[in-house]
């Protein structure tokens, strides 16, 4: 058995109407009218200890909620998730002593307090022994280069200053799995690259799994050796990135740029031109080609004044591999 | 029990730590609420003293309801009004779901995490002050056991309120803003209580004492140091009962905010 099995699971929301005025709140009382939206649509993986996943999709593709429900938050409509031997669900104590969670750009530090404090107060939550979480916190205070600012009010912190404390915080108590949810979500190069770093040292020292969602195909690269892709709440994708890449990946996209007038677009069968304004062109191309042939050829032709070659984003990546799918 | 006292020691200095960042707010609160609550108290005390008795009590008897309102008030909200005001924002910002990935009860998280309120110190100043002055004006004269019945007293009256905070919490895990047939319930009703429940229909005494109980609160804990009537006909031990009136609702309130919680986990609404 492996150690995280995800069996069939699917969750509804049902979001409720209320109508305007005392009326509405009378009625409300006894009576509501919902909708339903599925959020996660029988969704089934495994994963075994110590692995890195990449959990990813568009916005309300379903990434969160299925973290809450792996998280014990939620409760799904039907289906099983079993972490170690617990339903995290039913168990959500036993659960929490055994997971880290962090949930975006919700921060779980007193904004107007020093993260030391922080540090102090998860000691009383978590029945850990003194001397390991005395040997934590210094470990991450390292690890994440945070001994700067870790008596500094958390209000006085940058983004990715407090997304470090935010994930030592969620691992003070070795748990065996940490979830992430967009946990580079608006941070700087310099700070997503220690991030990353940081979660492959915590990985290979420590053994921990990690499942994190995000937008960024960096991320993934950089730290997950597996990718589960959803959309619309269900798993259109698992395995491994080279997998992803080779069947969904569709090469490049080439920006010129130009100080004047550009010469005329010159159609062929090998290029596309997807946007154009007076200054700026975005190009396809339509066969396999290198991005190398690409830049000496269009230079050759146009002769720009700027070139940059951009990879596809992951979201458009998901938009067409979802399109693919419904036709297959 | 042991871990319980340490996770309320930890998160009662990290509160106090908080709120003293601010030493400066923090005492312009207190005279601030001294002064709002300061006019109310006025405002009861011109009214009552121009009347000679208000279903037999005097200026000086109604303001003592006041006083234990407003004590009580203060000792529960001190533990519960961030928590009970905030969950809803906290719901909706997602904050909330981090107190389900904690290993204690997410209730006891939430009113822990949401912190003790220190500044509710000057509702309590000001309503010690209020019920000494009424007592005295009436020359009640202080014994031991009648201090012990008013301790035990305000102790049940302030898990009143505090159930009444839980409870108008609970909708939060139903829908995003305030519902005004509950806010009348638990908020408008209690106003009720700053008078002798006597004056009212019979209708209102039976919902104030056996449906929302607010009057063990104040009316009865006071008829029953002063000597007054209660409704005809109820029995004559319930001006004793508000500790225990106390612990039943504050109970019930825990049991219907596990329920919300319970429709949350499953809705995720």
């Amino acid at each position: 058995m492996s150690f995280i099995e995800v069996t069939g699971l699917c969750k509804d929301y049902r979001i409720a109407k209320q109508e305007k005025g005392i009326t509405g709140a009378v009625k409300s009382l006894f009576h509501r009218e919902y909708t339903v939206k599925e959020a996660v649509r029988n969704v089934s993986f495994s994963l075994e200890k110590g692995e890195v996943v990449g959990y990813i999709g568009p916005n309300g593709a379903g990434k969160s909620t299925t973290i809450k429900m792996l998280s014990g938050v939620l409760l799904p409509t039907s289906g099983v998730a079993k972490t170690g031997d617990i339903i995290p669900y039913e168990n959500r104590k036993e659960n929490a002593k055994r997971i880290g969670v962090v949930f975006g750009q919700r921060s779980q530090l007193y904004w107007d307090l020093p993260i030391s404090d922080t540090f102090d107060l998860y000691e009383s939550l978590y029945s850990v022994p003194r001397e390991r979480f005395r040997q934590n916190c210094n470990f991450f205070t390292e690890l994440l280069d945070m001994g700067d600012f870790l008596h500094q009010p958390v209000r006085q912190l940058s983004l990715g200053q407090k997304m470090k404390a935010n994930i030592a915080i969620a691992l003070l108590h070795d748990p065996e799995v940490l979830y992430l949810d967009e946990p580079t979500i608006g941070l700087d190069v310099t700070s997503k690259k220690v991030l990353r770093d940081a979660l492959k040292n915590i990985n290979t020292q420590r053994n921990t799994t990690i499942i994190l969602t995000t937008h960024d195909m960096d991320d993934i690269e950089a730290v997950c050796q597996r990718l589960i892709m959803i959309d619309q709440g269900q798993k259109l994708f698992d395995g491994t990135l080279g997998d992803f890449r080779s069947k969904y990946n569709d090469g490049f996209t080439v920006k010129l740029e130009f100080d004047t007038v550009p010469p005329p677009w010159q159609e062929n069968g090998e290029y596309e031109l997807l946007e154009g304004d007076e200054r700026h062109w975005l190009i396809k191309s339509k066969t396999e080609m290198t991005a190398k042939t690409a830049m000496i050829d269009l230079i050759g032709i146009y002769d720009p004044m700027n070139l940059y070659v951009q990879e596809e984003r992951i979201e458009d990546i998901v938009r067409r591999a979802y399109a693919v799918d419904e036709v297959v | 029990m042991k871990d319980f006292w340490k996770l309320f020691s930890s998160f009662f200095t990290v509160a106090l730590r908080r709120q003293m960042a601010y030493r400066g707010t923090y005492f312009a609160g207190i005279i601030g609420q001294w002064i709002s609550n300061g006019a109310t108290f006025l405002g009861i005390y011109i009214m009552v003293s121009s009347f000679d008795l208000l279903g037999g009590w005097n200026g000086s008897e109604v303001l003592m309801l006041f006083g234990l309102s407003v004590m009580s008030y203060a000792i529960g909200a001190s533990f519960f009004f961030n928590f009970a005001t905030g969950l809803a924002g906290r719901i909706r910002s997602g904050e909330f779901d981090a107190s389900l990935t904690k290993p204690v009860h997410p209730f006891l998280h939430e009113v822990f995490s949401a912190g003790y309120n220190v500044g509710y110190i000057s509702h309590f100043t000001l309503s010690l002050f209020i019920v000494i002055v009424a007592l005295s004006s009436v020359s009640y004269t202080p014994d031991a056991q009648g201090v012990l019945f008013l301790i035990t007293a305000v102790f049940g009256a302030a898990l009143i309120q505090a159930a009444a905070l839980i409870a108008s919490s609970v909708l939060s895990f139903f829908s995003v803003g305030r519902n005004p047939i509950i806010d009348f319930l638990l908020v408008d009703m209690k106003e009720f209580t700053n008078y002798p429940i006597t004056i009212f229909p019979r209708g209102i005494q039976f919902v104030l004492t056996f449906i929302l109980p607010f009057a063990f609160m104040n009316f009865y804990p006071a008829a029953a140091l002063l000597g007054k009537a209660i409704p005809e006909g109820y029995p004559a031990i319930l001006p004793y009962l508000s500790p225990l009136a106390g612990a039943v609702v504050f109970a019930l309130s825990i049991l219907l905010w596990n329920w919300g919680l319970k429709n949350y986990k499953s809705t995720g609404s």
